[in-house]
């Protein structure tokens, strides 16, 4: 990404704490358009916190918060155009899987038109064109999963934010999603933070890489510098599947 | 077959059975007069009560639908009071707030009105049907606020902000995060609370006065003269939608089992 391109979303000396407890520390990153941010971290090291400060879903004490050059920090989370994935595929049971799709549209009043193309568009990407009338409790978990991804994408959201998406999803169906997940970012130009705590799933869907420890994020400059730091842990990964793989062919 | 089952298949007909002796018996009370031990009916069986009834002779008609109108406010005010007063107990993380809200279960509708009475004098809203609407929902939305303090969970909120951020206002939230996840504890909520004003004898004659007849007052009114007919009779319209609940009670019953045999017969 060009450095003189003005990044999408800026943020600049972000702090909080819980009860006395700082969550996260003096946390600065730029996010440019259409890019994927891979936020790499073990559990409790503030990512959720990360995401929700920025969704505007929880307060933060100190900082700065700037989407295309305006400030977010009086900003309610219905104006910010940014949508908050959470771990769990969080559908309206009481519609269904179209209607689950369509909702952001209809929140912003689409026309008909547009919506029905749209979703049936979206509906034949995530391979549930024949689920379309289904209930939310007649899909699986990798279904369930898609229906609310697709639900995120099709609120033309400024910036996506995905909170472990797939991390419920059993092996053959987090495969499935992460290339889903490829696919629609480039269809759909979407920019978008994904935490998760999957090395490979990192290296896979972004763009650019940080690690989040204690809640400091460290942003790194290139995917060798992700690749080669000890402290995501990959080198000693790398040395552990190389060690097994001569163990395989010696 | 199971033993709980079978104990249900025999259990349930024997309530249902006494439940019906019992309305059976008040509908004879309704009718009969010139009943004398020991003979096992009354003498004659008279529809004059019943008459006077739909004629509103006695204003019992105008007194049920006093009282229906009254459980129905009581009922609507006490379930929305009721479910914002939780969400600011959760949201306050106090539990001094769900404390109070016990304090008039720990006192009796009927002490409750007492200490209320000279208030509402003061007020000019004793002997009014206002009064007593007041002073009902006191009661029903301490026990809405308790009944719905434990429902705000985290899931709920996690819907509210998913619609927030796809761009949803305050009417979508309740309408698409709040409503579908609650429905059926709103449900049992304007049930409970309805048919507490509906039944509720302490608070209206305290804070009524006598000038707010409602159904029960009639019925203590009947009772007090050895009206036994007017007293049966208004027994049963104030168990009107007790007899209906358990009336649907039976029919889903019956259909649910219908269909469990033609399932089973059909399996090879």
């Amino acid at each position: 990404m060009s450095l003189a391109t003005p990044p999408t979303l800026r943020v600049r000396s972000l702090s909080n704490h819980f009860d006395k407890t700082p969550v996260l520390r003096n946390v600065n990153f730029d996010l440019f358009n259409e890019e994927t941010l891979a936020v790499l971290g073990e559990s409790g090291c503030g990512k959720t916190t990360l995401l929700r400060i920025l969704a505007g879903l929880i307060p933060f004490d100190a900082g700065t918060v700037e989407l295309k050059g305006q400030s977010l920090n009086s900003v309610t989370p219905r104006d910010r155009g940014i949508v908050y994935l959470d771990q769990e595929a969080l559908l309206f049971e009481h519609l269904t899987v179209y209607e689950n799709i369509a909702f952001a549209m209809r929140m912003k009043r689409k026309s008909r038109q547009e919506t029905d193309a749209c979703v049936n568009e979206m509906l034949r990407s995530i391979d549930l064109i024949e689920h379309g009338r289904k209930r939310s409790w007649q899909l699986s978990g990798g279904q369930k999963q898609r229906v609310a991804f697709a639900r995120a994408v099709l609120s033309y959201p400024q910036i996506l934010l995905l909170d472990e998406p797939f991390c419920s999803l059993d092996g053959r169906n987090r495969n499935t999603m992460q290339l889903l997940f490829q696919d629609i970012c480039k269809r759909y130009r979407i920019t978008a933070i994904f935490v998760t705590h999957d090395l490979k799933e990192a290296l896979l869907l972004g763009s650019r890489f940080a690690l989040m420890s204690s809640g400091q994020l460290q942003i790194y400059e290139s995917k060798h510098d992700f690749l080669s730091d000890r402290a995501t842990g990959i080198p000693e990964e790398i040395k552990f599947w190389s060690s097994a793989a001569n163990e395989a062919n010696p | 077959m199971k033993f709980s089952s079978r104990c249900r298949s025999i259990l349930l007909p024997f309530v249902f059975a006494l439940v019906l002796a019992a309305y059976s018996y008040l509908i004879v009370l309704s009718l009969g007069s010139g009943w004398s031990f020991p003979s096992l009916l009354p003498d004659r069986f008279d529809y004059s009560p019943w008459k006077h009834f739909w004629a509103d002779r006695d204003g019992l008609r105008i007194a049920a639908l006093r009282s229906l109108g009254i459980s129905l406010v009581v009922s609507a005010i006490s379930t929305t009071f009721g479910l914002s007063a939780a969400r600011s107990i959760r949201e306050t993380r106090s539990r001094w707030g769900l404390y109070i809200a016990y304090l008039p279960f720990v006192m009796s509708p009927v002490v409750i009105g007492v200490c209320l009475f000279d208030l509402t004098i003061r007020l000019g809203i004793a002997g009014t049907v206002f009064g007593v609407i007041a002073t009902q929902s006191m009661f029903a939305t301490a026990f809405t606020t308790v009944f719905f303090s434990e429902l705000w969970s985290p899931q709920v909120d996690r819907y509210e902000q998913l619609v927030t951020t796809l761009g949803g206002g305050r009417i979508s939230v309740w309408c698409h995060a709040i409503l579908p996840s609650i429905r059926g504890l709103v449900v049992v909520c304007v049930i409970e609370t309805a048919l507490f004003s509906w039944l509720d004898y302490g608070i209206v004659s305290i804070i009524g006065g006598g000038n707010v007849k409602s159904l029960t007052v009639h019925l203590f009114a009947y009772i007090r003269e050895a009206s036994v007919n007017q007293a049966a009779q208004s027994s049963l319209v104030l168990l009107f939608p007790a007899m209906v609940g358990m009336l649907l009670m039976i029919g889903l019953y019956v259909i649910s089992v219908g269909q469990k045999s033609r399932t089973n017969s059909r399996l090879p």
